[in-house]
């Protein structure tokens, strides 16, 4: 049994008349302590996947398991759980609470983790040991995706979402970014799935799954995955 | 705007609907309360003002002690400016339903003006006619108008009186000091409609010399049912008047001139009609005393022949009582001793029967015995028979052998041989052994036979001795034989005995039934004879009751007739004694009873209105302001794109500016709609429970309408147009860029860092986020404080208004007095020698009085020209008892006054409004001139202005002694003792006895003042309660706007912390501590600024003669308080709600 299972997932939105299908019949796995890319243009049902596989949102029809428990079917607050303990995201734009400095936005996540990890030493891990009293307002892009990477890790989740991650950073940062993220699932062995439709990105994951218009185009699985220092874009 | 441009306005609608409703929401309650509120007090006044223009209600109304004649009518249709005059005769009277004393609601008989009216003139008004000559327009609220003298039509009111009155009903009308017989031609009227008249406006009916001093109803007749033949007052329309509202200085000013003209021409018809009465009474009088002594000594003899008459009458009855009752007691003894003889018959019968029964037990006993022994007994009897004949023959044996032996001696001795040989032969013969005799000489014979003689002699004695022991022994068995005989007798005897006496019982028997039968006989014969003689009795009592109750009757009649006449006498004497000091009385509207207290609510009305309303639409305009501001800095986004897409400036603005606009409009017109409806006749509503009045006049005020909906239209139009402009300045592309948060910052707090390390993780991000916006937070806290501070001052409004009274009148208030009494005739003769001042306090019920003299003047500062208020100049008789009856004391400083000779006291508001401070004068406007008086202090005081004067300096100032025309009197403390109705019938008789005093001419006792103003102050209550409705529903749109805003605001925020794992509950309390402290702090600001507000209102809301209460109750906080919490805990409720509900996706796409 695989560590992530997507078994013909739907997500429809009802647009009026029109039935838009988000997710359309999506069906993948991924093991335990892979990286794992889910590629595709704008509007493929990439963040949908997300969103179901993060509990931030519901699917209409499938089941989609996670280490074994079928997340799909549970009740709002077994969710929030789920969340809480077992899910570290990592978005875009960050979000980080600008009120907050880098510091307390990681203390933020650990406040409620039970198994947290101690938010400083966290920090100083992504490289940010010098920042720990600054808010994001005084942070480079690429500082603040640590922070945000701190925030989620920090929470000692078993998997780990990545939402175009590197998004809004440059290409040097960004590859910083991909590094850490690559660094955390060998030395942890936590499952790293990244959404992105920067496939320059998908020769540093072991498994690439590609969408289109909600459904699976194909399904890859790189046995040699290249450290994310090398690749290009 | 462009098609484009217009469909996304819309659409921005749609997707801010929650703001745009609370924009309309708030918009609504500002307008609705701004307009409403300010407009009762003139609708009010718009109201009344038709009222009495439709209605021709009088302008003036002249009363005149010695009545009004024709030709004073004409005098008064004479002086210029008057319009129109229409006189009306009226007296006043107790009223009787079904034979019982109507009772008004104070407890005491209800007193009714009956009044004239020409119904000629009322049906021609119901008609349509118009005449200036009907005045007072009364309105049928039910029935008819009367077609004859013997029917009325009724106050339609019965708020005064605790008997119902019914169309159909009789009432009889009872003067009070007054023959009705020779003012009215009938006392009897049937109530055929009951009317409605705008000369009273409230439940008021003015004062009367009636009864307790107090109208409760009036009636209107016929003018034919009056007999006099003058008039008691004449109403006055004066030209012109009608041009002007009612409690509007023009119209008062106007009525005075009028007024003061009438006055000018009363002194001389005054003495021109005093002449008249006075020729007329004099003779009258005079004729009429004697008429009544003859009438008196005619009826005295009469009353006392048929009192005779009747009392031998009842003489009869009585003796035949006694008669009766003797006869009974003689009949009954006779019954008694009757029964007491049965009684002993049975008695005795009953003590016989026990010893009957006893006797046959006894026999019954014996004679078992004696049965027993009968046998024996028979035995013993026939043997003792037997033994007796044996011993009779034994007996006769002996007797026979002792005769032969006596004669056998006698023969031997006398015998001869011969006659021996022969018995010797007849002996051997006998078969004796005579052998031996043969041989024999005869002498030995002889001897021999002699010796066997003796021989046998001596067998015989001994046959005789056993006899005799025989016998001895058959005596005694015969003995006991006997004795058992006896016993058997005996018995027998017995038996006999009780068969007699069983017969002997059995007779008594009968005889006592038959003794019984006669008896009941008897005592039934007996019954029936008294009970007959009873009836005889009753019918001859009944007959001197009868005689008695006749009697009565007519000695009633008699003696009514001489009262009536001799009321009517002391009347035309007291009339003719009092013709030298007759005067008219010109009263305008403003003493109509409740029209003053009309005046008075309306002034309230729009005093309140200067503030609260203005205020509560103030804190309206600024948080539609935020919203709109709020709102468009949200949208920038949207303003950049558009911008970009090359959209002028104008355009996007126009966007804003229609959405504050179409929001403000809309909310408006429903604020206008509402409020012009629905706040004055609330409010008016309230009032109606003093008031009565036709429904309120609701126009639409153009002017409030305009200024209030351009005022708030503008002001939020503005910010749009500030807002977006602030925003288009910047570059576009800058724009489009998702606004940077506002920077996280260190705040001060964070420095010191005792505090900040203590403080919990959360704490510290509530502490943060308040003061990273602290525009947010400023307009939050000024939302909450705006509506705390409004609450605040509508509770202490209320405890204000309500602790007048309290203060006042109430314990430990300002007037410690119980009562006030007017005097007809001030006490000139000095104090001692004041008949009415003993009456007074010969009463148990006063326990101390005070005289003082009043005198209502105007005056004000001494500087030139300054202006004049109405105050009452009090001055008592006796400086020393002041302070049981007045606290005269400074309500800041707590200084006592004494009344002193060289200065006056004057009462805080009077000062206030005058500017006077102790050491400052005073001028008071006299008749005689205007007098200047130092002031040494000022007073507490709440209703109406004073200034005490001790009689000394009085008499210095005003150059004359002060004429005490009032008592100030304290009642006993069994005044005050049982429950509240009990006190309320003490007082009610209080004043009853009091006003039957000579020389009284009015009472006025604190508890019903108290009753009448709180009345008053009571309704303001009510309408601060809406005020209090309205701030409430303020608060909550306002707290729920600015709590929409905020999470608005903060989506991303929320939704990340969402993404992270908090519950529901941590999300909304990451929130909430933010909530929690600005609206604490908000409370605290705005109980600050409520003190303040408070203050200001009170010192607008204040009506020139009351001071209301400065201070806040503590429960008044803790309300205002309560409710903001309230209202803050609903919309925290609401708002976890909409937390709970939003979405994570949603809020967090934004930026893709």
């Amino acid at each position: 049994m695989s560590f992530i299972e997507f078994e013909s997932v739907y997500k429809r939105y009802k647009m009026g008349e029109i039935t838009i299908n988000a997710a359309d019949n999506v069906s993948f796995q991924a093991e335990q302590g892979e990286i794992c890319a889910v590629v595709g243009p704008s509007g493929a049902g990439k963040t949908t996947v997300l969103n179901i596989l993060g509990g931030m949102d519901s699917c209409d029809d499938g089941k989609v398991r996670v280490g074994g428990e079928v997340i799909s079917g549970f009740k709002r607050k077994r969710l929030i759980e789920y969340r809480r303990y077992d899910v570290g995201f990592i978005f875009q734009f960050y979000n980080l609470i600008p009120n907050l400095t880098a510091l307390e936005n990681v203390e933020l996540a650990t406040q409620i983790s039970k198994k947290s990890l101690d938010a400083k030493k966290v920090l100083e891990r992504v490289g940010l040991a010098e920042r720990l009293n600054s808010f994001p307002a005084q942070l480079s892009g690429g500082e603040q995706q640590r922070v945000s990477i701190a925030r989620a890790l920090a929470k000692n989740p078993k998997l780990l979402l990545c939402d175009e991650p590197t998004g809004a950073l440059d290409y040097t940062t960004g590859k910083q970014i991909l590094k850490l993220l690559q660094d955390t699932s060998r030395e942890t062995g936590m499952t790293v799935l990244i959404i992105t439709h920067n496939q320059a990105i998908t020769p540093m994951a072991n498994r690439i799954v590609s969408l289109r218009s909600g459904r699976v185009f194909t399904i890859a699985v790189n046995d040699r995955p290249v450290s994310a220092e090398r690749i290009e874009w | 705007m462009s098609k484009a441009l217009f469909r996304e306005f819309l659409r921005s609608i749609r997707r801010t609907i929650k703001r745009y409703l609370a924009i309309i929401a708030i918009t609504g309650l500002g307008i609705s309360v701004f307009t409403g509120v300010r407009a009762t007090g003139p609708d009010m006044e718009a109201t009344a003002d038709r009222y009495f223009n439709d209605n021709n209600l009088m302008d003036i109304r002249v009363v005149s002690t010695i009545g009004l004649a024709g030709e004073d009518i004409d005098t008064i249709l004479a002086v210029d400016s008057v319009e129109a005059v229409m006189p009306s005769k009226f007296v006043d009277t107790f009223v009787e339903k079904d034979g019982a004393e109507a009772v008004g609601v104070e407890g005491a008989a209800l007193v009714c003006r009956a009044m004239s009216l020409d119904f000629g003139l009322a049906r021609e008004a119901s008609a349509g006619a118009d005449d200036s000559a009907y005045m007072n327009r009364l309105h049928l609220t039910e029935g008819r108008y009367p077609d004859k003298p013997g029917e009325c039509v009724l106050d339609s009111s019965e708020i005064n009186s605790t008997t119902t009155f019914e169309i159909g009903d009789k009432i009889k009308l009872k003067g009070d000091g007054e023959n009705l017989g020779s003012i009215l031609t009938t006392d009897v009227f049937t109530i055929v409609g009951k009317v409605e008249t705008p000369l009273f406006v409230s439940y008021e009916r003015g004062t009367t010399l009636a009864g307790g001093g107090k109208l409760g109803s009036f009636i209107y007749i016929p003018e034919g049912a009056f007999k006099t033949d003058y008039y008691s007052e004449v109403y006055v329309t004066v030209k012109g008047a009608d041009a002007f509202g009612t409690f509007t200085r023009e119209y008062t000013e106007h009525i005075k001139g009028a007024a003061d003209r009438i006055q000018a021409v009363s002194a001389d018809a005054v003495s021109r009609r005093a002449v008249l009465l006075a020729a007329e009474y004099t003779p009258k009088i005079e004729q009429g005393e004697k008429d009544y002594a003859a009438k008196k000594a005619e009826v005295d003899a009469a009353l006392a022949k048929a009192q005779e008459k009747v009392d031998q009458i009842i003489y009869y009855a009585k003796n035949g009582e006694a008669e009766l009752a003797k006869k009974t007691a003689e009949g009954q003894a006779m019954l008694d001793a009757a029964r007491a003889k049965l009684d002993a018959a049975k008695e005795e019968y009953n003590t016989g029967l026990a010893r009957y029964n006893e006797g046959i037990v006894q026999y019954n006993e014996g004679k078992a015995k004696a049965d027993a022994g009968r046998p024996q007994y028979e035995a013993a009897v026939a043997q003792l028979n037997e033994a007796a004949q044996d011993i009779s023959d034994a007996q006769e044996r002996i007797n026979r052998q002792q005769a032969l032996v006596d004669s056998a001696e006698n023969f031997v001795n006398s015998a001869d041989e011969a006659t021996l040989a022969t018995l010797i032969a007849n002996l051997s013969a006998a078969g004796y052994e005579t052998s031996f005799l043969e041989s024999l000489p005869l002498s030995e014979v002889k001897a021999v036979i002699s010796a066997s003689l003796v021989q046998y002699r001596r067998v015989l004695s001994n046959a005789q001795e056993k006899l005799a022991a025989g016998i001895a022994e058959y005596e005694a068995n015969k003995k006991k034989v006997d004795a058992a005989t006896a016993e058997y007798e005996r018995l027998d005897a017995a038996k006999a005995e009780l068969e007699n006496a069983k017969e002997r019982l059995s007779q008594a028997k009968i005889d006592i039934a038959l003794g019984e039968a006669q008896f009941q006989v008897k005592q039934a014969e007996f019954e029936f004879k008294i009970k007959d003689a009873q009836r005889d009795l009753n019918l001859a009592v009944a007959n001197a009751d009868t005689a008695q109750a006749e009697f009565d009757k007519k000695k009633a009649e008699a003696l009514a007739g001489l009262a009536a006449a001799r009321l009517d006498l002391d009347n035309g004497k007291k009339l003719l004694a009092s013709l030298d000091t007759a005067s008219w009385y010109v009263l305008k509207r403003s003493d109509l009873p409740g029209n003053a207290d009309y005046s008075i609510a309306v002034e309230n009305m729009d005093a309140i209105s200067g503030v609260f309303p203005v205020f509560f639409f103030f804190i309206a305009a600024a948080v539609c302001l935020t919203t709109m501001t709020r709102m468009v800095e949200e949208e920038r986004l949207q303003l950049g794109t558009l911008k970009a897409l090359g959209y002028t400036s104008r355009a996007i603005v126009s966007k804003y500016i229609f959405y504050a606009l179409s929001a403000t409009a809309f909310g408006a017109a429903e604020g206008l709609i509402l409020g012009f409806r629905l706040f004055p006749r609330a409010i008016f509503d309230v009032y109606s429970i003093i008031f009565n009045m036709p429904p309120i006049l609701l126009p639409f005020r153009i002017g409030d309408a305009v200024l209030g909906t351009l005022l708030i239209s503008a002001t939020v139009a503005a910010a749009a147009f500030l807002a977006c402009r602030k925003e288009l300045l910047t570059h576009p592309a800058q724009l489009m860029r998702v606004k940077s948060p506002k920077p996280g910052r260190k705040v001060w707090l964070e420095r010191i860092g005792f505090v900040w390390n203590r403080m919990s993780f959360t704490s510290k991000v509530t502490v943060r986020n308040l003061f990273r916006d602290k525009k947010r937070m400023a307009v939050t806290v000024f939302g909450i404080a705006g509506c705390t501070a409004l609450l605040l001052s509508a509770f202490g409004l209320n405890d204000s208004v309500g602790g007048v009274v309290e203060k006042q009148f109430g314990a430990g208030g300002v007037s410690l007095f119980d009562g006030q009494i007017a005097l007809s005739q001030p006490i000139d003769a000095g104090i001692e020698n004041s008949e009415v001042l003993g009456l007074l306090k010969s009463d148990v019920r006063i326990k101390q009085t005070l005289p003082v003299f009043y005198q209502s003047l105007d005056a004000g500062s001494a500087s030139e020209g300054s202006e004049r208020m109405n105050a009452g100049i009090v001055v008592p008789a006796d400086t020393s008892t002041v302070s049981a009856f007045m606290r005269l004391e400074n309500r800041k400083t707590g200084e006592k006054y004494q009344l002193g000779d060289d200065g006056v006291l004057v009462t805080e508001k009077f000062a206030a409004k005058t500017s006077v401070a102790p050491g400052g004068e005073i001028a008071v406007d006299t008749p005689a001139g205007t007098v200047k008086l130092k002031v040494a202090g000022i007073v507490e005081n709440y209703t109406f202005h004073y200034i005490y004067i001790s009689s000394a300096l009085y008499e210095k100032a005003f150059g004359a002694p002060p004429r005490y025309n009032l008592v100030m009197a304290n009642l006993a403390d069994s005044m005050n003792a049982g429950s509240a109705a009990d006190r309320k019938k003490a007082a009610a008789d209080l004043s009853r006895d009091l006003m039957n005093m000579d020389g009284i001419m009015a009472v006025t006792l604190t508890d019903q003042l108290i009753e009448s103003f709180g009345n008053i102050t009571g309704s303001l209550n009510d309408v601060v309660f809406i005020f209090i409705l309205a701030a409430g529903a303020l608060a909550f749109v306002v707290l729920y706007n600015l709590n929409n805003i905020n999470i608005n605001e903060r989506k991303r925020e929320l939704a990340t912390i969402k993404v992270l794992g908090f519950y529901d509950r941590e999300v909304s309390s990451y929130i909430y501590r933010e909530n929690v402290f600005l609206t604490l702090l908000g409370i605290a600001i705005g109980i600050a600024a409520g003190i303040f507000l408070h203050r200001y209102m009170v010192a607008v809301a204040e009506v020139n003669i009351v001071m209301f209460g400065r201070e806040i109750k503590p429960l008044s906080y803790a309300l205002a308080c309560a409710i903001t919490l309230f209202f803050a805990l609903i919309v925290n409720l609401l708002m976890h709600r909409s937390l709970k509900k939003l979405s994570m996706v949603e809020s967090l796409k934004v930026s893709e």
